[in-house]
Parts: C-alpha cells; structure tokens; sequence
C-alpha cells in the first residue's frame, strides 16, 4: 500500500512539475490551410489574423512564439488547458465562449457551399441542402446557428483535411463541401480542380472572426495586453491596413507561387 | 553509501517539486490519441478514438518501431487487457481479458485462444481447425503495419462470429511516397534472423506496395519439459510415446517466410479498390495438440489468399479467398487442405441524426482433411443491421444486430451490442454496451473423427481412443457488460477506465463417454459434449498516458476474477462439479511504456509488461504449472542517422523470473537484438 501511494505522489508531482513554468511568451497557432486567415513558415506573412496578432505583441513588448502545425482539434484542446495562449483565428460558438475568452470580430470568414460544376444546384438557404450528403472538415465549426441547423436537418460528415473534402466532392462521393471561401479557393488552385469545382454563391454562414485565448493561461496579464493592444489597433485603422495587404496583388503572387503553408 | 528504492523515491520526489519544468506547450503525441487519431474499426465508421463507444485501444507504426517489436503477438503486450505470454523465442500465446482454459480437464490444446477475431485490413482470419489464431500463419510482418486496433469485449454484431472476447485488427500500410524501398534487417542471439523488404509506387490515384518478409529464430532452450519425468530433459533422453514428438527439429522455434502485394487507389474516389494478395509457408513449435510427452508440437502451414475491398458510393463489399495447407508433425491424420471464403456486402445510408448499415456476410469454409473423414464445409450466413442514432449533440445510441445462419449446428444464433455514449463535456466521456457474442463451429468439434492407437504393451491389452464430434455441438456465447470513462486531465494526458462484467457459457469439449473391451482392446470413446460449466468474469482496466513533446507515458493495468460455476472434475460422465475461482487468468495484470526521445535523432523505449501469479491445470497426467508473478522488461534504443538511415539496439526479457510463462514451456532468457532500416523515397 505504501508503495502505491508513493507511485499515486510520483505520478502526480510529475504532472505538476510539468505544467510548472514561467510566462515569458505567448504561444500562438492557429488552422492549417487556411489562407489568408492564417498561415505559417513565412517570415512577415502570418495570415490576417496570425499578423494581428504578432503586430499585436510587438507594439507592446510582448513576446511570441508562432507554434508549428497540429491538428485543429489539438490547437482548440491545448488552448483550454493553458499549453497554448492564442489562437489566431477562431469563430465564436456557445461551447467555445464557456471555455475561451475573445477578442473583438476583427475580421470575417466566409463559409461556401462547393459543389462540382456538373451537380450545381440552388443554394439559398441551408434547407436547400436538405436530403444531400455534405461534408466539413473535422471540428470545423459552421457558426452557432449554422450547426445547430445542420446537426438536426442534415447529413454532413466529417473528413481530415480540406484537401480531401474536395477532391469528395470532385469526385462525386459527396454532393457538397463546406468550406472557407478564399482557403478552399486557394486549395483548389492546389489540388488543380479549379475546373471542376464551383463555389456557390450564397454563403452559408458570415461570422466573425475572433482572436481566441485561453482561459487557463499561466499568461493572463500578457493576454489582457495584448487584447487591449488589438482593440487599439482597430481603432486606429491598423487592421484594415492588414486586410488590404492581404489583398495587394504583391501577397496574391507571393502566395500563387508557394506550396509550403 | 547505500542507495536504496526509499532514497531514490525522495530524490525523485524533491527533483521534480524543487526544479520547474518549462513545458513549452508545444505538443504533437506519437499517435495523437487524445485529440484527433481517428480509429477506423470503433462502430465500424471512422470516428476519433476518444469517442469511440467500444473499449478500444489503438497501437501506431511509430510505436511499435519505438518499441523494436519484431513480431505482431508481441506488440500485444503494449495493448491494455491482453495477456501475453511467449512460449518460446517469438512464439506467444495472447488472450484479451482471459477465458482461456476455463475447464479443469483441459488439454493442451485448451490453453490456444479460441475466443478472439483476428482481422487483416477488414479480412477475417480466424482458424476453423480447432476455431482459434495461428499466429505464425498470419501472412504480414511489424513492418507492414500501419496500425492495429484492439477492441475488448464481446463484439461480434459489429466484426462477425468469434468476436467473443473481443478483436485484434491489423491494418497494413499503403503507399505514401511516390515511390519508395524499405530494407529492415535485424539480428540477435538464439540465431534470431528477421529481414522485410518492401517496394511502393504510387500511379496518379493508384498505387501498389510489396513487401516480404523472412524470420527464424531458435528455441530459447534445447531441452524440453518431460511430462514423464517431470523435468527438463534433453530431446535424446525423452523416451517419446507419439509420433507427433519424434525426429523433430528441437531446436527450431520458428521460421517463416511471406510476402504480400497490394493495390488500391485513394479513399476519397466515388469508386475505390483495395485489393492483397499473400502468401507464406511457416514451420514453428508451440502449443496446440495434446501431447503425452512435451508441451510442444510442430506445425507447418502453407497458405494463400487474396483480398479485395471495393466500394461505390456508400456501397462497401468485400471478398476474400483463403486456401492452403497444414499440417502437425507426425500424425499424418492432421494434415489437411483448408479453403475459407468470405463475402461481405454492406451499404451506409446517413439521415441527419442517423446511420443505418444493412448488410450481409458470408463465410464458406472447407477442410478435406483424414481427422474429419474426408471433406466438409462450414456455412455461415450473418444477417447484419447496425445502426446509430444522435439524440443530442452530447448523446449516441449504437445499435449492432447479427442473425447467424449455420449449416452446422443447425440451431440459428442471435447476437447484439447496445451501447451508448454520452458526452457531457468535450474532456470527458461516459460509456455503457450490453453486447452479446458466439461462436462459430469448428471443424475439430464438429467433424472430428479419429481413432488413436497407443503403442502395444507386451502381455497388456491394447489401448485405442475414438474421437467423434457433433454436427449439433452447441456453440459457446459470452454475454458482457461494459461501463467506460475517458477523461482529458488536461491537454497531455488521458484517463481511460473501463469495467467490465463477462458471463461464458455453452462450453463445449470431447468428453469421456465410456470405455469397452472389444477384441483383446480397450476402446475409449470421447464425443462433444455441452458442459454445465458458466464462466462468470468480472474487472477492470485502467489506462492512462502522458504525452509530452519529448516523453511518452502510459501505464495500464487490469484487474480481473473470474470463478467457474459448475466446474467439472473431469470430462467423463456422468460429470461431478463444483464451484469454483479461476486460477488461469492472471487478477492483475499490465505494462508499462517510456518512451523518451533524448534527441532528435535518439530514442529510449521501455517497456514492462507484468502478469501477476497464476496457476494452469492441464488434464492428468499433465498436471499443474504454478507461473510466479514475472515482471518482464524491454529496453531499446533507436538511433536515426539520416532520413535514409536507422538501427536500433534492443535487450528483450529482463526479467524478476525467467522461468516458463505457460504450461512448462521454455523457461524464458534474454535476447539481445539489432536492427537495421534502410529508406529510399523519391520525396
């Protein structure tokens, strides 16, 4: 018995030891294949929000450190248990803000609806792909009303990456992808199914696009910093100017000749 | 100075509250279980492991090169409820949760695991000679897995019949560099040879992989435990009363050689294709037909088969075509011709909130073989529905029903699994499955028909031992309860608890029918008989891993107590019984795996596997074995040079008790390995 309660000590201190450790930076992360949201590997071309961010700390002093890639689900489950401090880039959902603190909306997403150019049909509304078969990329979220609707009214799987959702659709194994506009673009361009694939007008969801801390950081008083350092950043237009780079034919040509976001 | 465990204890202790560790945060585990690993077999749709409504445990490629296992039954005893034992030098004998021997008058042959479905990417591989796993037979190697899964508890309304206690499935890789060659190379003491090649290329959406494999090995020990003298002898002073035990090569544990050849195309196409071809020959000791003399007999198996996997759309079927021939060393009377196919077609049509999957599987077995009078065949027919249903963001309903058809017994089965899971936060999960499963017939119960001749003694009547079965033998079911927890304590660790509740009935064995003087001989005869015994288990097992950016934890232990209800004193009637405990399955048994990553390019794997004392009764006049509790320990060292480049160095059975881990097999040494890999890829 004595031998187990020491085992129970060793494991536990263990766990302490680890979890034990100063704040001297802010971890940051955020999704793969996501451009221009979020990207990574290029120095100065952290994505929109992924440059907010670092613009964020370095005009109050503080420092970052830009994680490398993981699986979404990962970056959302270290967030709540502190091993991460922000997320560059999340929407907000009703489960999500119990466990997250937010930034303002500091820029949108859009979410489309991609279909193959021979199985086109009118989208308005998400009852309009009732009776359809779609699939999102695992633990994407749609939006709070989004995925309420679609998890009572339709059939949308789960898959890995964005890559294979749409070859799913290009291939005809689902009638529909939900995806973020501009990345899905980018990825079709990628996978060259650009002529295969269309995007549906009508968005399926507009939803802001928040900076997402963790509420369980050893790095509070950092992340309150940098919370109010965004806020001023929106006020004094620094955003917008983020956005416009982003927008600047310079980064779309940077971008079109690269593989390794 | 005296360095004792309680002064190691407290340095550990002060070291790790005194020195904070900078956890950086940045973690990505091995196999990503705790977040985003997906297991293709829980439920029979791919879905992440934390949800998965089975017990379940997953073992990675990485892991299991980490650990430098070299054979697919040993990398069971890194898989949480298993109990391994190794009989010789890469011989083991695997059970999930226990079952095994249950009968006090077992034979030998009882300590074979008869209750486990083995399964090759989806394709079964169960034996119908005795209905049990050939584990030498199994046609791939360490090197083609690319994952294996391992679910515990009755399961075969989701997998098929057999599924009693549970299933190991082994997924083999495919493709992922546009072409590529692989060369592993391993060499160890007992004359330990192992060497894989494979060669993969990918075509557009198409690809193709072989690979091939060799491995020997010699017994840890030249001499074997006589069951007359009750001592370890040398093969030359055994005075062998069967043929089975007579010019054999003692030395030799095992040598096997297969290859195998796949093509498919990718999973997202609207039509997909997965189809393998196998082949091996194999020549091993181990433990299987009841012997009068040694614990051991040799097998050899020969076999073929081809897989296919086609799917269009949500319509998934598969055919496989397995054939070949085996045989036991010296009674030609074992030397048979096996064919097994197997169909399967199923469609998954998705509502929102629902999965519905019809299906229907058949199974066509036949063995021509003198043991059973020529040739029969087994049909088996299962009328398949499963079924899932999503009240809530939060809650899942999974519903598997199985209609069993045979041909032999011609009673029909029924066998289920409800579970549900209900998440009430994203860190935590609660499970719950009622779950029903039987097996299949087989063809040494069933069509058994042999008469044995034991050696004339001068001046005695002659002995002879008819062994019939029963076309009507009933099949043996288990019925079982699981209750599951998994927690995330936080983002690098996982609690998974799961207990469990098995009831084994319908027990089914030759049993003494009586004994008749005919012509100066005494003829015993031994037919298939239903026991009153019931098998009632019940346990526990906790598993718990820890992944940090340079280390990997998990420990996991289960403790089990199953006691024997009408337990017979011998199998001759009329039987006599009584109640009581089963001393075969280990109560607590477990491992342990560090896995330490000292730099890049260096890794430290240890692994310890515990079973605790146990005690295995073997009908007279083989007797009992008392197995001590044994702590046995792996350690390996992987080192990467470069991309193309890798070796390991690994000591294997580091053992508190070397002694033979099942009934008087051989007493357990350490084996000292290398391993080499060579990689070429073009990307």
């Amino acid at each position: 018995m004595n031998r187990i309660i020491k085992l129970i000590v060793v494991i536990v201190s263990t766990c302490y030891a680890v979890n034990s450790y100063s704040c001297t930076f802010l971890s940051v992360n955020g999704a793969d294949g996501w451009y221009p949201y979020f990207a990574r590997n290029h120095p100065g071309q952290n994505g929109i929000i992924g440059d907010i961010v670092v613009t964020a700390a370095k005009r109050s002093g503080i420092k970052v450190d830009m994680q490398p890639s993981i699986p979404w689900k990962r970056i959302l489950v270290n967030l709540r248990y502190g091993s991460l401090d922000v997320i560059a880039g999340a929407l907000k959902t009703e489960q999500r803000e119990k466990q997250f603190n937010y930034s303002p909306a500091v820029h949108h997403a859009e979410l489309k609806v991609f279909v193959r150019y021979d199985q086109q049909f009118n989208f308005t509304q998400l009852s309009d792909l009732q009776g359809l078969s779609g699939a999102k990329v695992r633990g994407m979220s749609l939006g709070q009303k989004a995925d309420d609707y679609a998890f009572s009214h339709l059939v949308i799987n789960d898959v890995p990456e964005p890559r294979s959702l749409l070859k799913m659709v290009a291939t005809g194994r689902i009638d529909f992808g939900i995806f973020y506009a501009s990345a899905g673009m980018r990825e079709l361009k990628r996978n060259k199914l650009e002529k295969k694939i269309v995007i549906l007008d009508k968005s399926v969801s507009l939803e802001g696009l928040h900076i997402a801390y963790s509420k369980t950081s050893k790095c509070q008083p950092k992340i309150e910093t940098l919370n109010q350092e965004i806020m001023a950043m929106l006020a004094d237009g620094s955003i917008e100017k983020i956005i416009a780079k982003y927008h600047s034919k310079e980064i779309e040509f940077y971008q079109e000749n690269d593989n390794e976001i | 100075m005296k360095f004792s465990y309680h002064s190691f204890f407290y340095l550990y202790f002060i070291c790790v509250i005194a020195i904070p560790v900078k956890a950086d945060g940045l973690f990505y585990g091995e196999a990503e279980n705790i977040g985003d690993e997906a297991s293709i077999s829980s439920s029979k749709r791919e879905e992440e492991l934390f949800k998965a409504p089975l017990s379940i445990s997953v073992v990675t490629a990485k892991q299991l090169s980490n650990a430098g296992v070299t054979t697919l039954a040993a990398a069971m005893k890194l898989v949480p409820g298993l109990v391994v034992r190794e009989l010789t030098n890469g011989q083991y004998e695997v059970h999930i949760r226990g079952f095994d021997n249950i009968i006090n008058d077992s034979t030998l042959a009882g300590l074979t695991n008869t209750k486990t479905l083995i399964m090759i990417d989806n394709r079964l591989v169960f034996d119908y000679f005795n209905g049990g796993i050939f584990w030498e037979t199994l046609p791939i190697s360490v090197e083609d897995i690319e994952r294996i899964e391992v679910i515990r508890g009755a399961a075969s309304a989701l997998y098929g019949t057999n599924a009693m206690n549970g299933v190991i499935h082994f997924i083999t890789k495919r493709p992922n560099a546009e072409q590529g060659a692989k060369v592993s190379v391993v060499a160890g003491n007992k004359n330990t040879r192992i060497a894989h090649l494979s060669l993969e290329k990918k075509m557009s959406d198409h690809a193709v992989r072989l690979s091939g494999f060799s491995e020997k090995r010699e017994r840890y020990e030249h001499d074997y435990f006589s069951f007359a003298s009750r001592e370890y002898e040398d093969p030359d002073d055994i005075v062998f009363q069967s043929a089975q035990n007579e010019g054999i090569d003692s030395d030799n544990a095992k040598d096997i050689q297969s290859f195998m050849l796949t093509v498919n195309n990718e999973k997202t196409e609207y039509f997909t294709y997965d189809i393998s071809y196998f082949h091996e020959d194999s020549e091993v000791q181990k433990v299987f037909i009841n012997s009068r003399d040694i614990p051991f007999t040799t097998s050899f198996s020969s076999t073929d088969a081809i897989n296919a996997k086609v799917n269009y759309g949500n319509l998934s079927t598969r055919l496989s075509h397995h054939w070949g021939q085996q045989d036991t060393h010296g009674i030609e009377g074992l030397k048979y011709d096996v064919a097994v196919s197997q169909a399967t077609i199923e469609y998954q049509y998705r509502l929102p909130q629902w999965i519905i999957r019809p299906g229907i599987n058949v199974n066509h077995i036949t063995y021509d073989g003198y043991f059973i009078g020529g040739e029969h065949s087994l049909i088996e027919k299962n009328y398949l529905l499963r079924s899932e249903y999503f009240p809530s963001n939060q809650w899942r309903v999974i519903a598997a029903l199985s209609y069993d058809d045979y041909n032999a017994p011609s009673d029909d089965h029924f066998s289920y699994q409800f579970m549900t899971t209900y998440q009430p936060r994203f860190d935590l999960l609660f499970r719950a499955g009622v779950q029903a499963a039987n097996s299949s017939a087989n063809m040494a119960a069933q069509y058994i028909d042999l008469q044995f001749k034991f050696p004339s003694v001068p001046n005695q009547p002659d002995q002879q031992v008819n062994v019939k079965g029963d076309k009507e033998g009933e099949l043996s079911t288990v019925n079982s309860i699981e209750l599951g927890a998994r927690y995330q304590l936080d983002s690098n660790q996982l609690f998974d608890v799961e207990l469990f509740y098995s009831e084994l009935k319908d027990i089914a064995r030759q049993t003494n029918k009586g004994t008749v003087f005919v012509d100066n001989t005494y003829i015993t005869t031994l037919e298939l008989e239903t026991l009153p015994s019931v098998a009632q288990q019940v346990g526990m097992t906790i598993d718990w891993r820890l992944e940090l950016p340079t280390w990997n934890i998990s420990a996991y232990l289960t403790w089990q107590k199953t006691n024997v209800i009408d337990q017979i004193e011998a199998a001759a009637l009329p039987f006599e019984t009584s109640n009581e405990p089963h001393e075969v399955t280990p109560e607590v048994y477990g491992g342990v795996t560090v896995d330490w990553r000292l730099a890049s390019n260096i890794n430290f794997n240890m692994q310890s596997y515990y079973l605790s004392a146990h005690e295995i009764t073997i009908q007279q006049p083989r007797g009992n074995y008392q197995a001590d509790s044994a702590l046995n320990t792996n350690l390996t060292l992987n080192y990467r040079y470069d991309n193309n480049i890798s070796g390991y160095a690994a000591v294997k059975n580091l053992s508190t008790d070397n002694s033979s881990q099942s009934f008087y097999t051989d007493r357990i040494e350490p084996l000292y390995l290398l391993g080499i890999k060579l990689s070429f890829s073009s990307d």
